[in-house]
């Protein structure tokens, strides 16, 4: 259903008006002006909706972005594409702040002395002109990796002037690749499959957070993993160190840093033992000891050898390694290990997909970045032209770097934001944001995403790739294309490489708008055209896979001549500590920091906002006398910082890490000197035989300053025995929920998502459960209505109900989130801050206590007090670190304390069920929010504001709260309004899974599921009916409208 | 000459005329000190508006109210005062109606500090709002929306409550001092003083008649305002005993809140009782006696508020739920101990030495021993509502607050506001009852000394 009303909703600025009215036109300015003759695509109050692709990591999901009179209000994932499935990350929904960024390059500028010169993009392609040709042939172009026609366009242009290309992504992965070249001969970043996976081991790889495609990996991740059917996946963590994704694991193997590939090679051997395919590398496999790997390692053989049984025996199984933080020196052998297991578990082609690979990521290496640093050190380079990356913050590049940059005559940057490197240039040429933008990306072979503009450019800023196109022209440089515009090349290469590679789209579904437009256009234009508007409409088209190849062939002589040996660790006197950086979840690799609201994100793991800390084990902590929030010195050879402790179970006590992402010199004034670069604390060391950093690679002296500070953090570590987040053992669980209930996930008539083999909808019938009764009362509770009262009193109240607040004819709202797909994103926060202009408070007022997140992620850290001593000495061994997420958002109860306190009304209840809250009618009691037992009532302590030209994105149907006003997660009751009166005109009743709030749209492990309980055939009403289903603090008789499933703790933990 | 009949409870007066000049003295002008006095209180009033201002403007994050701590040093401060507002009001009309002999002279200034005190605590609701420019929210105001306010809430039976016991109480209070001013405007000479006395006396001439429909409505007014004794603090109680909060939601706190009001009330009537009687030589008027009366009355009302802390804390263990339990250890041993500690040791501790018939009957022991009090039960009402709503049922939103130099700063204004009214009152009212006190004297014999006791206007008796 959600598919017909997106198309229907979706009536895309096609080419031709779409080029017009959102093309690449740079005139802005703002005049209040009424339109003489009103666009035909812009209805005042109607959103148009424009399909896309995120761009603001390599992984390429599709995006649908909701404009509102001409202006991106929200972003959302692409329900057809299979990168991001529907579904977007944190930083995705972030994206917009990225467009509207007050800190943004606005035009064309010159360095003028200190300062900088505003200037026409003429003169600014004539001084880019000029500089070429007087730097000739000693230009380098420093890009990023990209796909798709603008890398075409790059190879082309850069061959015209005889200019050298570097490319450079910060996280390239270059030992995955490098493995992948020297065992099977391809030199690839593979795809991974996590959805047939039922048994996955990684070894540091983050593949929840930053890990080459997190949105498709945590969806496919959750999918397999989530208990159904009796069945639970199983998550195992080799490393040092738990991040979000390590947290979310079954199993952890602390091995020691620089270890993992150990585990790796004698979960191999055991494979092979198990009779795995060990192919050529049977010999080398015959030599691997494991007792003395778990030895080295310092993990126990017996679970090396359980873990890797089951690996051989789950029949689907999959190992991902390495990640950022997991990249030592032997970060290549690691790799190379992790593709020996999989290879000889039989996973390559099945799991692994080498013959698909992820092609946004890399291509680059850090190794050529340094190289060219060396040079310009050097003075051997005339000019340097920076698209992209921020090398000079991203990665250690010794202490002259930025003397090096230093001597470079001319360095013109195309980058969107004044980060380090740009503001060390002489020409700012900054792109347009890739909403803006024309352009395309291929994050997989055969997988075509289309980015178009959204919106006029919000600043006077030139898309990079016209800019290429008019300076070629300038210099008088032919380029092999016709092509005036990027547009036009970008139209020129779909028609001759994607167009026929496709062939026929989807045709829109009949009476649709998009599908009167093109009947009407058939018969006017051209194939291609009809086609090209149709693959704007679809955002993403796909090629016809080709047959999987056969598996590669494994060069046992490649892995022979590889280093396993455990590498040393740096660090010299005084420095105890092995020291880990990590990728942020929320900015990546620190190009995301300026994003407000992912700043004003609590981090999924430590819940700090806006600061860095070092992780560091509570025992370690103890001895130290650290507790969270003590400043601690942290020294390398190569560097020294101060920060915050987070104490963190999941990290060895030898061990500390530090996320990456923070501490910029520029960037704006959200990014800029807040917490601190870890990149700073490492050598320029580049890895052999990938070319990669080498991120783990020395240790590090951790000193108690004795000062301490409030940290920007919310949240309590444990539940203090509140069973809020309830978890149940796999035991239980069968007898609870026998039969699956994904199937309801499934929104009638669309598409089927589930994976093969999954059972029929029917099945879910039999699965109702002792929460019958609850979904009974919520079904029957709605709020005040017309009660209809049957019978006589001995009928009063009706079964189920309590109050007899109910009617007949109202829906009753209500929420299904399931706790075991929830790993903790955090997308859902973000995406609600959007939809509901949620203020920013900063760092000051988060450390009291004031940040306002309708729907938080609670993590609790089980064990300590529930568990007794038992669970810390779990902890401490590391079998598994218990943690629980629970998203925790206004309950809608159907008996709602807030009520009734409110004196004024402001709170009160409307008929299906919802709680209101009007907040013209607030006075500011916060009497209601005192009541709420649940906490989830957020106040207005001061009017929060939105600099200028961050505003434009504030959601025109949601209100913009002043001060002293109470507010609280709607259910998207805007949009729920919406669809209401959309199906009101439309003479029908409104259909499940028609609305979907924010947070359930974009979450990727599709937790949360709303609805009408009334509905018994709801996808809520069944899924509710679980017999994991629960109410958090149910004992109070709030009758709250959320039913939680319980989450499902691994085979072997106790509850 | 006769034996001088004496009075058993102001042995130290002797005549109608005594009573006259002694109590209509303090209504001249004011020397120096006063007014120095006066001056410091304006400029803290003044800080405190200044405070409130910045409050208003920037907005209540000024405050150092957070999440989940909603209510914290204001509410405090208005259940503070709601109950320093109890005892006089118990006072005169309670002990008016149980004829208790030791009343008559204490009650005016009880009064007036009753009426002053439920001014200063009324603003307290406005000023913790969010939005304090549409308080009028509240009110059951006919308008065109046909908006009306929830009758549920207990914040709106408060502000019923509040809003009768302020009107109760100033009538209450005016009606009992005509007599008193009309004795006052026919003795002054300043002309501003005989213009608002004679407007305020309402031509008060004495008559029988006058008398006669005066004590009616004065009982009838005691009869009234005897429920709202009881009722105004058990409303109070119940913005809290309403609530689900662990801590707050407890059927024991509509007596406990009223107990502890009149303790706090009267403990607040001895602490200014004290130094008026030192300034303005009324020793005479507030004797020993009165001070030992009230203090029995706090030492009831004492333990009855040290009971109710002991139930709690059983019903906490007895109920056997987690939120409940740990709402109590919390504020036992939690970030709040102090002040928790802080309210037993003024509130169930020290008044213990209230046993002892020296202490009861030593004046700076009472002065000393009621500040304490007055600390200790704004703490209790501090301890109650900040304690149990900084770790509710919810782990993840648990948080401490601490005040901020805004709310200290309004909690001091306050202050200043109630003791410039109190000033005020002290040099332009009669703060002791002429009338009233005449009746506890012995009559005077028309044969002594051969001429009128005092002038006619000021004859009690009845």
């Amino acid at each position: 259903m959600t598919m017909e009303r997106r198309e229907f909703l979706k009536v895309i600025g096609a080419a031709g008006a779409g080029a017009g009215l959102f093309g690449c036109s740079t005139q802005a300015p703002e005049r209040l002006l009424p339109y003489v003759i009103p666009p035909e695509d812009v209805v005042p109050g109607v959103a148009t909706w424009f399909r896309t692709t995120c761009r603001e990591c390599p992984a390429g999901c599709g995006m649908d972005i909701r404009t509102r009179e001409g202006r991106a209000v929200k972003a959302e994932g692409n329900p057809l594409s299979p990168i991001g499935h529907g579904r977007l990350c944190a930083r995705g929904q972030a994206s917009l702040h990225g467009l509207y960024n007050p800190d943004r390059i606005p035009q064309a500028l010159a360095r003028a002395g200190e300062d900088w010169e505003p200037i026409s993009w003429d003169e600014a392609e004539q001084r880019l002109v000029a500089a070429l040709q007087q730097a000739g042939g000693r230009t380098v172009f420093l890009t990023s990796g990209h796909s798709g026609t603008m890398d075409r366009l790059l190879d082309e242009w850069t061959a015209a002037f005889g200019i050298e290309r570097v490319r450079f992504d910060a996280f390239a992965l270059e030992p995955l690749r490098a493995a992948n070249r020297l065992l099977f001969g391809q030199d690839v970043l593979p795809s991974h499959d996590f959805s047939n996976a039922d048994v996955v081991v990684s070894f540091g790889a983050d593949f929840l957070e930053t890990w080459l495609s997190p949105v498709d990996y945590a969806h496919g991740f959750t999918r397999a993993h989530a208990y159904a059917n009796g069945r639970r996946g199983r998550f195992v963590w080799v490393g040092p160190h738990q991040s979000l994704t390590g947290l979310n694991a079954d199993d952890w193997l602390p091995a020691r840093p620089g270890t993992e590939h150990l585990v790796a090679l004698a979960m191999a051997r055991v494979v092979a033992d198990q009779g795995g395919q060990a192919g050529p590398a049977a010999a080398f496999l015959q030599q691997v000891d494991v007792g003395a790997a778990a030895e080295q390692a310092g993990v126990s053989e017996e679970r090396i050898r359980q873990i890797a049984r089951a690996f051989a025996n789950g029949g689907r199984s999959l190992a991902v390694g390495p990640g950022v933080g997991s990249s030592s020196r032997a970060a290549t052998a690691l790799a190379a290990a992790v593709a020996l297991l999989n290879y000889v578990a039989g996973n390559i082609g099945r799991t692994v997909r080498l013959d698909r690979p992820e092609l946004g990521a890399g291509g680059g290496s850090y190794q050529a970045v340094r190289e060219l640093f060396a040079r310009m050190g050097r003075g051997e380079i005339g000019a340097l032209l920076v698209y992209g990356p921020n090398p000079l913050y991203s990665v250690p590049l010794g202490d002259d770097a930025a003397a090096a940059l230093e001597r470079v005559p001319f360095i013109a940057s195309f980058n969107t934001f004044p980060d380090e490197t740009s503001s060390r240039a002489h020409l700012l040429l900054p792109d347009h944001h890739f909403l803006e933008s024309w352009d395309d990306y291929v994050p997989r072979p055969g997988v075509y995403s289309l980015v178009q503009p959204v919106m006029n450019p919000v600043f006077q800023t030139k898309q990079t790739g016209d800019v290429l196109l008019s300076v070629a022209r300038r210099a008088g440089v032919a380029l092999p294309t016709e092509a005036a515009t990027y547009y036009d090349y970008l139209r020129e290469t779909w028609q001759r490489d994607v167009f026929p590679r496709v062939g026929e789209l989807p045709e829109p579904p009949a009476g649709s708008a998009a599908a009167i437009e093109a009947a009407t256009a058939r018969a006017l234009q051209s194939p291609f055209e009809n086609w090209w508007r149709r693959a704007l409409q679809l955002g993403v088209v796909t090629a016809e896979a080709p047959a999987p190849a056969a598996p590669p062939q494994l060069s046992a002589a490649a892995l022979a001549q590889l280093d396993f040996s455990v590498p040393e660790f740096g660090g010299g006197e005084g420095a105890e500590y092995h020291l880990i950086v990590y990728p942020s979840y929320r900015f990546y690799d620190g190009q995301l920091a300026n994003r407000p609201w992912l700043q004003e994100l609590p981090d999924p793991i430590s819940k700090l906002s806006w600061t860095s800390w070092v992780e560091v084990n509570p025992e370690t902590a103890e001895r130290l006398g650290l507790v969270e929030g003590s400043i601690a010195e942290v020294e390398t050879p190569h560097g020294r910082v101060e920060l915050l402790v987070w104490p963190h179970p999941g990290i060895r006590p030898d061990t500390i890490a530090i996320q990456l992402g923070q501490g910029h010199e520029a960037l704006g004034r959200y990014a800029q000197n807040r917490g601190v670069n870890a990149a700073r604390l490492l050598a320029p060391e580049v890895e052999e035989p990938s070319g990669g950093l080498v991120w783990q690679q020395t240790r590090a002296a951790l000193r108690n300053t004795g000062r301490w500070e409030r940290p920007p953090e919310s949240g309590n570590a444990t539940q203090a025995g509140r069973e809020v987040a309830r978890a149940m053992t796999l035991e239980e669980a069968r007898r609870a929920e026998p039969v699956s209930l994904v199937a309801a996930l499934a929104p009638a008539g669309a598409e089927t998502r589930g994976r093969k083999g999954e059972p029929a909808a029917g099945h879910g019938e039999e699965a109702v459960h002792p929460m019958e009764a609850v979904v009974q009362e919520l079904q029957g509770v709605g709020g005040f209505g017309p009660a209809v009262v049957p019978a006589g009193p001995q009928d009063y109240p009706p079964p189920g109900t309590h109050y007899g607040e109910y009617t007949d004819t109202q829906p009753r709202w209500a929420m299904a989130i399931d706790l075991e797909r929830c790993i903790g994103c955090s997308a859902c926060i973000t995406a609600c801050y959007a939809e509901n202009n949620i203020g920013i408070v900063g760092p000051d007022q988060i450390k009291q206590g004031r940040i306002l997140h309708w729907i938080r992620i609670e993590r609790y850290f089980y064990g300590h007090e529930e568990h007794g001593e038992d669970a810390e000495q779990t902890a401490e061994a590391g079998e598994y670190t218990p943690v629980r997420f629970i998203p925790m958002l206004c309950q809608h109860c159907g008996n709602a304390p807030c009520e009734p306190v409110c004196p004024v009304y402001a709170a009160y209840h409307t008929p299906d069920g919802l709680n209101g809250q009007i907040y013209n009618r607030c006075v500011g009691t916060r009497y209601c929010a005192n009541n709420c037992p649940y906490k989830v009532r957020y106040f207005n302590w001061y009017t929060w504001e939105w600099p200028e030209p961050l505003n434009w994105q504030l959601n025109p149907d949601v209100a913009v709260r002043e001060k002293g006003v109470m507010e609280k997660c709607t259910f998207c009751v805007q949009r729920i309004r919406d669809a209401q009166h959309r199906a009101r005109l439309e003479g029908r009743s409104v259909a499940d899974g028609e609305i979907v709030p924010a947070c359930a749209q974009t979450c990727p492990g599709e937790a949360i599921v709303f609805g009408n309980i009334k509905d018994p055939n709801s996808r809520v009403a069944r899924i509710a009916a679980s017999g994991r289903g629960y109410r958090v603090l149910e004992e109070l008789n709030t009758q709250s409208g959320i039913v939680y499933l319980q989450q499902v703790l691994p085979e072997g933990v106790e509850a | 000459m006769a034996t001088v009949v004496r009075s058993e409870t102001h042995p130290g007066i002797t005549s109608y005329e005594e009573v006259n000049r002694d109590v209509l003295k303090i209504l001249s002008r004011p020397g120096r000190g006063y007014f120095l006095l006066l001056a410091v209180v304006l400029a803290v009033l003044g800080l405190g508006i200044f405070a409130w201002m910045v409050q208003i403007v920037l907005g209540i994050g000024m405050s150092g109210l957070r999440n989940p701590v909603g209510w914290g040093a204001y509410i405090t401060t208005f259940v503070f005062w709601v109950g320093i507002a109890h005892s006089g009001t118990l006072i005169s009309a309670i002990l008016y109606l149980f004829r208790a002999r030791w009343r008559q002279s204490i009650y005016r200034a009880a009064e007036a500090m009753t009426v002053f005190a439920v001014l200063t605590a009324g603003l307290f609701p406005i000023i913790h709002l969010g939005r304090p420019w549409i308080f009028y929210y509240l009110l059951p105001y006919p308008n065109q929306r046909e908006l009306w306010p929830n009758f549920r809430s207990p914040l709106l039976w408060d502000v019923f409550a509040v809003s009768t016991y302020l009107t109760v109480s100033a009538t209450f209070f005016y009606i009992g001092m005509i007599p008193d001013i009309a004795a006052a405007r026919d003795a002054t000479t300043v002309p501003w003083r005989k213009k608002l006395y004679t407007i305020l006396s309402l031509g008060w001439r004495g008559t029988h008649g006058e008398w006669k429909h005066f004590t009616r409505a004065y009982l009838y007014l005691a009869a009234l305002a005897t429920p709202l004794v009881l009722s105004v603090h058990s409303v109070v109680s119940w913005d809290f005993a309403m609530s689900i909060v662990p801590g707050w939601h407890t059927t024991i706190f509509a007596p406990y809140f009223v107990a502890g009001a009149i303790f706090s009330g009267l403990a607040m009537v001895i602490t200014l009782l004290v130094p008026i009687r030192k300034i303005f030589g009324l020793e005479e008027y507030f004797t020993p006696r009165h001070f030992d009366a009230m203090s029995k009355l706090i030492l009831l009302t004492g333990l009855i508020v040290a009971y109710a802390y002991v139930t709690e804390y059983f019903m906490a263990w007895y109920s056997f739920e987690a939120p409940e339990r740990h709402a109590f250890w919390n504020r036992a041993f939690g970030d709040y101990w102090w002040a928790t500690w802080i309210m037993l040791t003024c509130n169930a501790i020290i008044p213990q030495l209230l046993w002892f018939k020296s202490v009861r009957t030593s004046i700076p022991a009472l002065f000393v021993i009621t500040i304490f009090i007055n600390i200790g039960m704004w703490f209790e009402r501090f301890v109650i509502i900040v304690t149990s709503l900084a770790q509710e049922y919810e782990p993840w939103q648990w948080g401490n607050y601490q005040p901020s130099w805004v709310e200290m700063a309004i909690l001091a204004g306050s202050f200043a506001w109630f003791l410039m009214w109190f000033l005020l009152f002290m040099r332009v009212l009669p703060p002791v009852s002429i009338a009233e006190l005449k009746e506890v004297l012995p009559a005077p014999l028309r044969f002594r000394g051969g001429r009128p006791a005092a002038s006619a206007s000021g004859e009690g008796g009845r």
